[in-house]
């Protein structure tokens, strides 16, 4: 048990003498959420708290009752029902929703009444993402990159609880088996790079990636949805080249064209160069574990042509059809849109068809809906915004959405026309009502989370 | 307090570190600027208040907003010495008593997006000639507040635009859905002095019946200006704006002074029809409405032509390909409407972007703008950026029709109309092919940069104007600008009075059609026509000695295209030897006799004959700055580290050995895109053993067998797999690993094992072994400088006169001499023999090739033509029926990217240059002919095979040839193949057929420069969103993107504004 020999030195060092209860981490709610996702079925979501300040031994995922969600913003949009739930705070009980004040459309509520505290794990200091693999028959697997370790830790989703650790027992911490910090699991080969970053998980050709910030390597994991043999298969580096002025290479935003079909292709973007590299991931009819198969690239020159090209790409999505490729950039800050549509040839066009300017410190982008209905949410740490972009025509900022403190992460519930974004500063989940025509559209109608001060 | 610091160190480095904070240090700078989307224009100063009577001395003489007219005279140019040009009523009548009137400036509301806010800008009224730079003020609406500080108008504004009468900026706000109106004066008023605010009212937007609607606005423009010159501003805007609202499908008249809606186009039964004001909307700001598919207007422009007074508006919708044309009578009121459809080949096109150009008369090259005396007629024209990335063109003077700026120069060399050379119309069967390449009818941006924003611009003459006709950023006449989101901002030119409207006869290279045509990028080099002669004893004479001038100069380049020096063969010795390199394929050289010396010239330079370059260089705007390369069986994609055109050479796909046979795959899919055809080479490159195990996946070691010859060529296979395998693998790692493609999909490619044949074996097919013996001898001896008649090198390897079935079939006996063996070591190296053939690549057990395979795509038998630029051009596509890999029927016939060495014979009735046929057809394309072959020779000393003095000479002769159509150059191939030599070194008296001296990697490669480069306005936005016109016919460029600066001397902006003169594109004032 690495992690927690870690942290025993450490609070050894400190001169602290809290026992491991009192630095356990609450299963029933944030604590610097950063990546979220909505489970397939949008009956829950899966949020990532990073432990960020090191108050509690680990980070955790914890798990978001959609359908309780969805069933208060229902209740509240129609007739501004407010849950007659109690929540207990500290020795006392008090109304578990309550009007916002300052913004009359917003329910703030605490985050006990749609977090089950049994469902949960703990996982590393530092998570920085989440993506979730579909094993089918209602079984998931949540891959999570935590740049405290580093590590890759994973987790089982069996449609009633996540678990991670053979002994079992509620919100327990994951074993080795599901921390992935050395290739195929053994000490003895290589570790994975430093900061681990993004990740991508691809249900049909069941491996997730692993993008690296300040190396520019990707991990590839080999995730067999039959199986917990769970490793880490390839590492691949040197792929960008390195930033001129200071040197480092940085691979970041990841995402799969069709990641429900089989032979998807991977874009990965960077940081540190206005490049885009593709992959498909190879597996031998030996059953060897598979690798990474480094395909076409394109450049990010269709934006920024003038001040050196987009070269800090960070967040990226792709359309459900995998016909547009959304990429978040930095400089000149904008939302590219890229026709990924599948060319005569058979092969994705990869062309730049529109762009728009955005906030200066864009990190992620969510999409939701389709067709006319289809937008693109990115969120802005600094601003405490999320943009909504609109792409069709010439790709225009439709509306700016004020969300929270240090908004990190956005995930689309397609279906409840509701997105859900992660407020890294303040602990908050806020619920961004999409449903075109709704009063509330694009407003947040429900905040989960008591606001740290 | 320890815990706390503590918590807050580790929380702002985990903040740190999760919002990957920008390590680059920025100077810090004060901004006057942020996020701007959209720039309107004001007069503002001193005003006699004659309400239309005459000037008196007595009448009130104030200071305030007034129509921009007024600014427009006080613009005009005017000798020196005499008055500044006044409007009527405003003269100086001090004379008589009264007040002078103050002066009159030009005002820019600069409107932001992110703070909602309008910045205000300065300048004084003066003509566009005396702008140098620095002549515009930024001014600050609250001095009070550090910094320069724009006045807040409203919620995400989207547009800004001057009421009629110059009294009031209207603002459409998409974050409120409403309109605001800041009153001018006001505004200055409150930048000048502190005290006083700006005045700023919300417009409610209401239906006929008074009902607000609350849709959200994605363009707006005015009403033509009017008003009187001496009248007072109301307290209410005045005139009529046109708002677009997509979601409502929706573009509203709105009477600016009540916030009615009194006009409308509707969109929402499909067609637009002209409407009252009973309109209702989805409330988007207000929510509760239902937003309906439909069709979504965003674009918007409205003129009114100076000459015939007509007023029109212009509508393009993001989804739908017409345009819409609205006649304004002259309240500015729908009168009729009409649409213009535009080509829409993927049912997905739309319209962002939309300019309305003046009445034009079309044509002249007289240096004057004619308009009402061209020879071309009158012509209107709309320029509309599309989402296919395009600048769509269409011809609205009283017709409807789409122009075809694509149509293919080559193929209207004789046209002389300037009406037909205005416009193509689009569809018609009289319009002739679109060039090679052409995504559709629109104009097209270099790079595939997006175009953003277009507007038209009238440029005139400047008096005395130094420059000579034809210099690129002389402007006469009218002009499209055209930014793109990379930052670059492009000129178009609709009417260019200072250049010919079509061909001269007889002096091909004088005017090239795709710089004089209307609708076409503007090129940016100069003396275009300069010609390599001389003029001695007024007679004018070539020059040989020369390639032009230096492309790389720092003062830059200019002249027309031309190959930047001699076409360079690149020969391995250990095939050819330098004294036979000559023998090997090149340009067809030409004799160029000149005042300065005779010499063979490449036909592709700029000593060739004006006819043949004319030839050579058929479309100028097809033409790069770029190498070109031939290479014999050459790789099929050439991207580098810093280049994306056609793909990376070496590619990564898994290899399957089973019953179905032997194959690569590609899960990307990308073998057609890559241009594969059948009987191409797949060459597997494995890994590099200098390089350890770098290109292999963990797990896998890079080896390399013992017993393999060839260098640097290991195999990936698992690290506890290889030493069991070596064995079983020995014949697949010992080979030279070449395969023949057989089968084509977009995922696969299955592979043939391939025999060695002699590279130089008859394209006739030979007749029997021992001629492929002597073949095999004769190309040892190409190896060595021996003279052919005393060499006596041979090969000792067996060849056999064989049908090869792995290749494609050849002609006459079609068999091909192929290396024969008994055992391995019969072969030469890294050859297997089986079945008694010397294999280049054998089928290995799958368990050799379990990991990732690198490998290449070569053209098989032929020249890949790859340019640097332009990258392997080919028409394969995925044929989704059977998903195979086949030719695209509908491809042009130009879009060529391999060379073979027997293609089908040229048509002696097809035309050189267009490749026509009398009946309209293509012929073969490349196509094979005779051409005279201009070269240097060695002499020889009578009888013998010792080289005379001189030691060469220039020799002319027929020589077979390849005639290649590109997209860009036409070029000759000379002696693709060649009948050997006989005594002497290129004696060319060989019997030995039609025998090709092309080895694998054997380049022919030429730099071409001088092509079509595109002028741009010298400007560095980062993000350029919109162009606009503005007062004497400036161009405005805004820019709302951020630059991220690196360097200390520079600051970081968020935005900027631009302003250049058009007659003079080197005067640029800059705001930020």
């Amino acid at each position: 048990m690495r992690l927690p020999s870690l942290l025993g030195a450490a609070l050894f060092v400190a001169g602290c003498t809290a026992s491991e209860d009192e630095v356990k981490p609450p299963s029933d709610q944030f604590f610097f959420p950063t990546g979220i996702t909505v489970a397939p079925g949008e009956k829950v979501a899966f949020v990532t708290n990073a432990n960020s300040e090191l108050r509690y031994d680990s980070g955790s995922i914890t798990v978001l009752d959609l359908v309780r969600a969805q069933s208060v913003i229902d209740g509240w949009k129609a007739r501004e029902d407010v849950p007659p739930d109690l929540c207990k705070v500290g020795d006392d009980e008090e109304p578990c929703c309550a009007r916002d004040l300052e913004h009359a459309e917003t329910l703030v509520c605490h985050e006990q009444l749609f977090i089950n505290a049994s469902v949960g794990v703990r996982i590393g200091n530092f998570a920085t993402d989440i993506s979730v693999q579909d094993l089918g028959a209602g079984r998931l697997r949540v891959m999570v990159p935590t740049r405290g370790d580093p590590s890759i830790a994973w987790a089982d989703w069996d449609g009633s609880s996540l678990s991670c650790n053979t002994s079992g027992g509620a919100f327990a911490l994951c074993d080795d088996a599901h921390r992935l910090s050395y290739v195929q699991n053994d000490a003895d080969l290589a570790s994975i790079p430093e900061e681990p970053f993004n990740v991508f998980a691809d249900s049909a050709g069941e491996f997730a990636m692993v993008t690296h910030l300040t190396t520019g390597a990707v991990t590839l994991i080999d995730s067999p949805k039959d199986s917990d043999r769970v490793q880490v298969a390839d590492v691949l580096s040197g792929i960008f080249a390195a930033d001129p002025s200071n040197g480092i290479r940085g691979a970041t935003g990841i995402v799969g064209r069709l990641p429900n079909a089989p032979n998807d292709i991977i874009y990965v973007g960077s940081r540190s160069e206005d490049r885009i590299q593709t992959f498909t991931v190879g597996r031998p009819v030996n059953g060897a574990s598979p690798f990474m198969l480094p395909g076409n690239w394109f450049f990010l020159d269709a934006v920024g042509g003038n001040n050196g090209g987009s070269s800090d790409t960070r967040g990226m999505a792709a359309s459900v059809d995998g016909s547009r490729l959304f990429v978040v950039n930095r400089r000149p800050p904008s939302l590219q849109v890229w026709d990924t549509s599948l060319s005569p040839t058979g092969f994705p066009k990869n062309k730049a068809i529109g762009a728009t300017d955005i906030c200066r410190q864009g990190s992620t982008v969510a999409i939701s809906g389709s067709g006319d209905a289809e937008r693109a949410y990115v969120t802005c740490f600094q601003d405490g915004q999320v943009y909504v972009v609109d792409p069709r025509g010439d790709v225009d900022v439709e509306d700016i959405i004020l969300v929270g403190r240090g908004p990190y992460a956005a995930s689309a519930a397609k279906a409840a026309n509701l997105l859900l974004v992660t407020n890294f500063l303040e602990d908050t989940i806020a619920v961004v009502d999409t449903a075109p025509g709704s009063k509330t559209h694009n407003r947040v109608v429900l905040r989960i989370g008591t606001v740290r001060k | 307090m320890a815990r706390v610091l503590y918590r807050s160190a580790l929380a702002a480095l985990s903040l740190a570190a999760l919002s990957c904070s920008d390590t680059t240090t920025t100077p810090t700078s004060q901004l006057n600027l942020d996020r701007p989307v959209d720039v309107s224009f004001a007069c503002y100063g001193g005003l006699r208040i004659t309400n239309g009577q005459p000037a008196a001395p007595d009448q009130k003489i104030t200071v305030s907003a007034q129509p921009t007219r007024a600014c427009d005279i006080r613009s005009q140019p005017h000798d020196a010495g005499t008055p500044t040009p006044v409007p009527t009523g405003q003269e100086d009548l001090t004379s008589q008593g009264g007040t002078a009137v103050p002066p009159a400036s030009w005002y820019a509301f600069i409107l932001q997006s992110a703070p909602g806010t309008v910045a205000l800008a300065q300048w004084n009224t003066k003509p566009s000639s005396a702008f140098s730079g620095g002549d515009i003020l930024m001014l600050d609406a609250d001095t009070l507040t550090p910094g320069k500080n724009g006045i807040s108008v409203g919620e995400d504004p989207i547009a800004i635009a001057t009421d009629k009468v110059g009294c009031y900026q209207i603002v459409a706000n998409a974050g409120s859905c409403d309109l605001s109106a800041l009153d001018v004066t006001s505004a200055i008023t409150s930048a000048i002095d502190s005290s006083t605010d700006a005045r700023v009212n919300r417009i409610q937007v209401k239906n006929a019946m008074g009902q607000v609607i609350d849709a959200r606005p994605a363009a707006m423009v005015a009403e033509p200006a009017g008003g009187t010159i001496g009248a007072e501003c109301s307290m209410t805007p005045q005139g009529l704006v046109y708002v677009a609202y997509p979601s409502c499908h929706l573009v509203a008249g709105i009477d600016t002074a009540t916030g009615t809606i009194v006009t409308s186009i509707d969109y929402s039964s499909g067609t637009p029809t002209v409407g009252d004001g009973n309109v209702s909307c989805p409330a988007e700001c207000g929510g509760g409405g239902t937003i309906t598919a439909g069709i979504r207007p965003v674009a918007l422009d409205v003129e009114e032509d100076a000459r015939t007074q007509e007023r029109k508006l212009v509508i393009g919708a993001e989804n739908s390909p017409s345009l819409t044309i609205v006649e304004l009578g002259g309240d500015s009121r729908p009168v009729s409407l009409r649409q213009i459809a535009l080509e829409n080949t993927t049912g997905s096109l739309g319209v962002t972007a939309v300019s309305l150009s003046p009445v034009i008369g079309m044509g002249g090259s007289s240096g004057l703008i004619n308009d009402d005396i061209a020879a071309g007629g009158d012509f209107q024209f709309v320029y509309a950026v599309a989402t296919d990335d395009t600048v769509r063109v269409a011809d609205v003077r009283g017709v409807n029709r789409e122009c075809d700026t694509q149509v293919d120069p080559r193929l209207i060399d004789d046209e002389q109309s300037i009406s037909t050379l205005a416009c193509y119309r689009v569809g018609d069967a009289a319009t002739p092919r679109r060039r090679p390449g052409a995504r559709g009818p629109g104009i097209e941006l270099p790079q595939d940069a997006i175009p953003t924003s277009v507007d038209i611009f009238r440029s005139e003459q400047i008096e005395n104007d130094p420059r000579l006709p034809g210099t690129p950023a002389k402007l006469i006449g009218y002009f499209g600008i055209v930014s793109a989101a990379d930052g670059r901002s492009f000129v178009i030119n609709v009417d260019n009075d200072d250049y010919a409207d079509f061909r001269t006869p007889g002096l091909p290279l004088q005017v090239q059609l795709p710089l004089a045509m209307p609708h076409q990028l503007r090129d940016a080099i100069s003396q275009r026509d300069l010609r390599a002669t001389t003029v001695v004893d007024g007679v004018e004479k070539p020059i040989c000695d020369t390639f032009g001038p230096n492309p790389d100069s720092q003062s830059g380049n200019f002249a027309g295209p031309r190959a930047a020096g001699a076409p360079t063969r690149t020969v391995q010795a250990a095939f050819v030897a330098a004294e036979k390199a000559g023998a090997l394929p090149t340009i067809r050289g030409l004799l160029c006799q000149g005042d300065d010396e005779t010499k063979a010239v490449s036909e592709l330079a700029i000593t060739a004959p004006d006819a043949v370059r004319d030839l050579a260089y058929p479309d100028w705007r097809a033409l790069n700055d770029e190498t070109f390369t031939l290479t014999w069986e050459g790789l099929l994609s050439l991207d580098k580290a810093n280049v994306f055109i056609d793909g990376p050479p070496i590619r990564v796909g898994q290899l399957v050995v089973d019953n179905q046979g032997f194959r690569m795959t590609d899960r990307s899919g990308a073998f057609c895109d890559a241009g594969v055809e059948q009987f191409d080479v797949l060459q597997l490159r494995g890994c590099d053993p200098s390089v350890g195990d770098a290109e292999c996946p963990l797990g896998y070691t890079c080896f390399t067998h013992p017993s393999s010859q060839v260098a640097g060529l290991g195999a990936c296979m698992l690290t506890d797999e290889a030493d069991r395998l070596a064995d079983a693998c020995k014949d697949f790692l010992t080979s030279q690993r070449r395969y023949t493609i057989n089968r084509t999909e977009a995922g696969l490619v299955t592979l043939l094992p391939r025999k060695h044949v002699l590279p130089n074996s008859p394209l006739d097919g030979c007749t029997d072994d021992m001629q492929c013996e002597a073949l095999a001898d004769y190309a040892a001896r190409q190896a060595t400088a021996a003279q052919p008649g005393d060499a006596t090198a041979t090969d000792p390897r067996t060849y056999k006169c064989v049908v090869d079935t792995e290749r494609a079939p050849v002609a006459g006996t079609g068999k091909r001499c192929v290396e024969a063996c008994t055992q391995t070591s019969d072969c030469s190296t890294g050859r297997i023999c089986q079945a008694g053939f010397c294999m280049e690549g054998v089928t290995p057990p799958q368990a050799c090739v379990n990991a990732p395979q690198r490998f290449e795509l070569r053209a098989g038998e032929a020249f890949s033509l790859v340019g640097s630029r332009s990258g392997y051009v080919h028409s394969t596509i995925l044929d989704t029926s059977t998903g195979k890999c086949i030719k695209d029927p509908n491809a042009h016939p130009f879009d060529v990217g391999r060379v073979r060495l027997t293609p089908p014979p040229c048509d002696p009735t097809a035309d050189e240059r267009t490749g026509m046929r009398p009946d309209g057809s293509y012929d073969a394309n490349p196509c094979s002919l005779t051409v005279d072959h201009t070269e240097v020779a060695p002499r020889y000393v009578a009888g013998t095979c010792t080289l005379d003095n001189p030691s060469s000479e220039l020799v002319t002769r027929q020589a077979p040839a390849i005639r290649v159509h590109t997209r860009g150059p036409t070029f000759t191939l000379v002696d693709p193949y060649v009948p050997g030599d006989q005594k002497c070194i290129r004696d060319r008296l060989g019997n030995l057929g039609r025998i090709p001296l092309e080895y694998p990697g054997y380049q022919v490669s030429w730099r071409q420069t001088g092509g079509f480069t595109p002028l741009t306005l010298f400007i560095n936005p980062s993000f350029p969103v919109k162009v606009l016109r503005g007062p004497q016919q400036s161009v405005w460029v805004v820019d709302e993107g951020d630059f991220l600066s690196t360097s200390i001397t520079q600051p970081s902006t968020r935005g900027k504004v631009y302003r250049l003169e058009i007659q003079a594109l080197g005067q640029i004032n800059l705001l930020e």
